[in-house]
């Protein structure tokens, strides 16, 4: 709690005070704006609107050489489309209140117990507008594609398209649907735009997304089973009480899924060479948005309904954990490859968001799902950063890119800038929800603890030699002329570097005389649901022994 | 019930049988609009028979029925048979295309026979009707081929016949119901077990199921695009219809015989997953992607109870839709990348590639609602190892539906050299036939609910537990 006064200092105590998880929810202030417009089909518009879109990409007649953005601005004004939703709805989000939101549900397979149901809470609102946010990056870092660039964008947006259907979906036969059907999309674009290793890369990528989607599907299915339930429902099958053994198996089956997503040692194979490959665009969506859905699942799905199991999993976790950010520490250290460093860099805030589902207290889960939303930008600024330097610097050695800063300030700053928030710098959003995790876990699991923070002193030292080298060392003067950053670029990563520091600065929102201003606060709309969520794992008050009456004798003379 | 509910079968016969006279007596020039009518004939019969095949009955006291299994499994064949005639006509030469057509049609007759035989005769007499047609298309483009796929088809027939024969032998009675009442768990012994695993044997060889592919993948690699449809595709559906008619007669008897049933759809899908992934051709994709989905209707059907077969007939439904066109479509010529399809035909190569995705059982497609389906009942029929094995299976498969889209997708088209002035340069074709059976896939995900309901009732019209 002196931590936490400290911090008040700073101006972030306070919000992280409110995210500790109250079992009770406060009445829900009135932010300035709500409920101009509402739509009863708003996630829908979300989750479709992108599919719907690459379907006219995909049928719309070639364009004319002079037309070549075409296909570029259909996913942009779609994407900007979908985040302009996003923001109506975060806007209009009930904060402090439980239970889902914007809620659409039909029967589609009744005979099989399948729903279309949509909704979302805090977790899922904060992370629909982190994919809203990545979604826009990713088009805007692509926008120098212009080899099958129809191919590309329809891919983009299918892509985006099971991401937000992942987070919208509370049937959990679409959460499959969508959690499988961003694998094609995405190993797509790395075998038709990374660099020379891309089959490789395809391949694993398939390989470990695959693997995660057949584990995600025998849970669910398992559940289902051992449930006896009669259809796919969340909110219904996370009531079932499956044996110890069941809960055990149907929990690993999760957490392999997750951790092939997010990912983390030893199922990370894929990922060095996906980041140190793609095009800028697809490791932003990769490693910004994509990746994330694993530390959802491990949340929504581990965490959320197999408490019992989650306890026995937690240490192994920790240890998975603390293992993938030492390796990525250690790994960065030697890199001498930018993007490849960058790539390794990308990795800790999975790492730490596993440390906090170790953790499993309620204020390490509230961090949890804050650095989903921190952690997916903080990925996504350092990896896009690092593949834009390298591709405007027109070099990918460290030796070779010295010295950028002078000339290729935009770019080196908000590199620095993104390395700065992968270590979880104050006034970075990262920061709060970091501290969150350390404070929440550290109780449970000290050693993971303290492995993960040594981990991230040894990617601290990285840093300081990457930024030493490449931005402040002495010029190489046998490297390429480098360019700074283009309008595209600037935008999209000022877009990721803005969310950061908005969501560090002001975590609760805006507010002008005590009246929330348009954003509610990224931590107050995570803070209700996630309390829900933790509330199995609060620690159960020790009963204070009944005091005995005193005894009314009288005063006894003195002597 | 009334007769006028064999119109369709009348319709789809008497099809067969002009387009058979049409192509002797009319003159080459005047030929061109038979796969029209036959599109037209096809589409007639599928109307007809969701219009006339809803009313349920008996016909010839007994020996021919209309329930809800005789109900979806018509309409798939005939479906089947409207994207295998599409696809074809937008893909291949005319006379190509027209030609085995009567012969197609004889294809889903013999399925409709089977689908509403209540006997072992019905079964036997339908899947020979359809299994010899089905030879007989391939033997159009390739004699060779067509008397390899002869002896391999009278192969699978033998074993059948004979395995029916015994199954009549230890009965006594030849119905599907008399057998089922008659066969019980008690009453096996060494000669009716032998009589099922014959009878199993020669369905799997029909049904293209692994280690028995060789009818529906080698078969289907040498002949045209429109024999390959028939044998992977309808003859496949044709098989299917049979086993499950079989299993459902078959009663208690056959839960012995479910492990083999399993390990054979186990083979079939790690078998077809793996060769689809490391397949050189598109069309050799295609045909083990087929040999993959087929173990899954396996599998469902190894479940044996209602819901297992309801799976089964999900993923029949998807399997032949994509299995038909699929060879049509992956068609180039030889030394040709496939590149080109990309932007010659770029509605088919964007079919093409839907096809393969929902043969892999890629969301959201029809293929992965049906395999969902028979995995949620593989997990509640504790047969969670072959749902390992199927998910290892998938996983394959949609590697190798990935390594297609590459193809058409990423890899460079050669360049062209550029057309003289005043020569036109060759169009793109914009053919919306190659895009029907993708439209089809993407609208049975979206109408699942009243196929799945519909599967669910045949399931329990088949008598299963």
């Amino acid at each position: 709690m002196s931590l936490l006064a400290v911090l008040h200092v700073f101006g972030v105590g306070g919000p992280l005070m409110e995210a500790v998880p109250t079992p009770s929810a406060s009445p829900a202030p009135v932010n300035f704006g709500a409920n101009v417009i509402g739509f009863s089909f708003l996630l829908s518009l979300v989750v479709w609107g992108p599919a719907l879109m690459a379907l006219v990409t995909a049928v719309v007649p070639e364009p004319r050489p002079g037309q070549r953005r075409t296909f570029l601005g259909i996913a942009f004004w779609t994407n900007a489309a979908v985040l302009s939703l996003v923001i109506i709805g975060y806007s209009q989000f009930q904060a402090f209140t439980s239970g889902l939101q914007f809620e659409e549900k039909l029967p589609w397979l009744p005979s099989l117990g399948i729903n279309y149901h949509l909704g979302v809470d805090g977790m899922g609102m904060v992370l629909l507008l982190l994919s809203g946010l990545i979604g826009l990056g990713a088009t805007l870092a692509s926008w120098d594609i212009r080899e099958r660039s129809r191919t590309f964008f329809v891919m983009l947006l299918l892509t985006q398209t099971a991401v937000n259907g992942v987070v919208a979906s509370r049937d959990l036969f679409m959460v499959v649907l969508f959690w499988a059907a961003a694998t094609v999309p995405v190993a797509v674009l790395v075998a038709g735009w990374a660099g020379p290793r891309r089959s490789a890369a395809s391949g694993r990528l398939l390989a470990y997304w695959g693997l995660g989607t057949a584990a995600l599907m025998a849970g669910v299915l398992v559940l289902y089973a051992a449930a006896g339930s009669s259809d796919f429902d969340l909110d219904r099958l996370g009531k079932a009480a499956p044996s110890g053994r069941v809960q055990l198996l149907i929990a690993i089956l999760f957490a392999v899924a997750a951790l092939t997503r997010l990912p983390l040692v030893p199922f990370h194979g894929w990922a060095r060479d996906v980041l140190a490959e793609a095009p800028a665009g697809v490791v932003v969506l990769v490693v910004g948005s994509a990746s994330r859905l694993g530390g959802y699942v491990l949340v929504r799905l581990m965490a959320g309904i197999e408490h019992d199991a989650a306890h026995t999993l937690a240490p192994f976790l920790g240890a998975l954990a603390a293992l993938t950010v030492l390796y990525a520490g250690l790994a960065a250290l030697s890199a001498t490859d930018v993007r490849r460093l960058a790539a390794y860099l990308a990795l800790i805030p999975g790492g730490v968001t596993v440390l906090g589902v170790a953790g499993l207290t309620p204020l390490s889960l509230v961090g949890t799902v804050m650095l989903l939303f921190a952690g997916g930008l903080a990925a996504a600024l350092i990896a896009g950063s690092a593949a834009t330097l390298a591709d405007r610097a027109q070099a990918r050695s460290v030796g070779l890119a010295a010295g950028l800063a002078g000339r290729i300030p935009k770019l080196s700053w908000l590199l620095l800038l993104g390395c700065l928030a992968v270590l979880g710098m104050p006034f970075l959003a990262t920061f709060a929800s970091g501290l969150m995790v350390f404070m929440g876990s550290f109780r449970t699991q000290p050693g993971a603890s303290v492995a993960v923070a040594v981990g991230i002193v040894l990617a601290a030292a990285a840093i300081a030699r990457l930024m030493q080298r490449v931005a402040f060392g002495a010029p190489n003067p046998d490297a390429p002329t480098p360019a700074d950053a283009s309008l595209a670029d600037s935008w999209y990563l000022g877009i990721l570097a803005g969310a950061l520091l908005w969501v560090g600065l002001v975590p609760s929102g805006p507010k002008l005389f005590g009246v929330p201003l348009l954003d509610p606060g990224v931590v107050n709309i995570v803070n209700t649901s996630t309390a829900d969520l933790a509330s199995s794992y609060a620690p159960t008050p020790v009963p204070t022994p009944a005091l005995s009456p005193l005894p009314t004798t009288s005063p006894s003379p003195s002597p | 019930m009334r007769a006028t509910a064999l119109v369709p079968e009348v319709v789809v016969l008497g099809a067969a049988l002009a387009l058979l006279l049409a192509g002797r007596k009319l003159p080459a020039r005047d030929r061109n609009w038979l796969a029209g009518a036959a599109l037209v004939a096809a589409a007639a019969a599928l109307a007809l028979e969701l219009w006339l095949g809803a009313a349920v009955g008996t016909l010839f006291d007994g020996g021919w029925q209309q329930d809800r299994f005789a109900l979806f499994a018509k309409a798939a064949l005939l479906l089947a048979l409207i994207v295998l005639i599409a696809t074809t006509m937008s893909s291949t030469t005319e006379p190509e295309a027209r030609d085995p057509l009567p012969a197609v049609f004889v294809v889903v007759f013999g399925g409709m026979v089977a689908a509403s035989a209540t006997s072992l005769l019905g079964l036997w007499a339908g899947l020979e009707v359809a299994a010899l047609a089905a030879v007989a298309v391939s033997g159009l483009s390739s004699r060779e081929a067509g008397v390899r796929l002869l002896v391999l088809s009278a192969v699978g027939g033998a074993l059948f016949a004979v395995g029916l024969a015994v199954l009549f032998a230890t009965t006594g009675d030849a119905s599907l119901a008399a057998l089922r009442t008659a066969l019980g768990p008690t009453s096996v012994n060494l000669a009716l077990a032998l009589a099922v695993l014959l009878t199993l044997t020669g369905i799997a060889i029909r049904l293209g199921l692994a280690p028995f592919q060789w009818l529906s993948v080698e078969g289907g690699l040498s002949v045209s695009a429109i024999g390959a449809g028939t044998l992977g595709g309808l003859l496949v559906g044709v098989a299917a219809i049979v086993a499950a008619k079989l299993l459902g007669g078959l009663g208690t008897v056959i839960v012995a015989w479910a492990p083999w049933l399993a390990v054979l759809s186990a083979t079939a899908m790690l078998l077809g997953g793996l060769r689809a992934a490391t397949a050189a051709s598109p069309r050799a994709v295609a045909a083990w992607l087929v040999v993959a989905q087929v173990g899954w209707v396996a599998a469902g059907l190894a479940a044996h109870d209602r819901r297992g077969s309801a799976a089964a007939l999900l993923v029949l439904g998807a399997l032949l839709l994509a299995a038909s066109a699929a060879p049509a479509l992956a068609r180039v010529d030889v030394g040709t990348p496939l590149a080109t399809l990309r932007r010659a035909q770029p509605l088919r190569a964007l079919g093409l590639a839907l096809l393969m995705l929902s043969l892999a059982g890629a969301p959201p497609l029809a293929g992965f609602i049906g395999q969902f389906a028979v995995a949620a009942e593989l997990v509640r029929s504790n047969l969670t190892w072959l749902l390992t094995v199927g998910l290892l299976g998938s996983l394959l498969s949609v590697v190798a539906a990935v390594r297609v889209i590459r193809l058409l997708y990423l890899e460079s088209v050669p360049d062209q050299p550029r057309p003289a002035r005043g020569v036109r340069s060759p169009a793109q074709t914009w053919s919306a036939e190659a895009l029907t059976p993708a439209v089809l896939v993407l609208l049975y995900s979206l109408l699942a609910n009243p196929i799945s309901g519909l599967a669910l009732q045949g399931a329990a019209a088949l008598k299963l537990p």
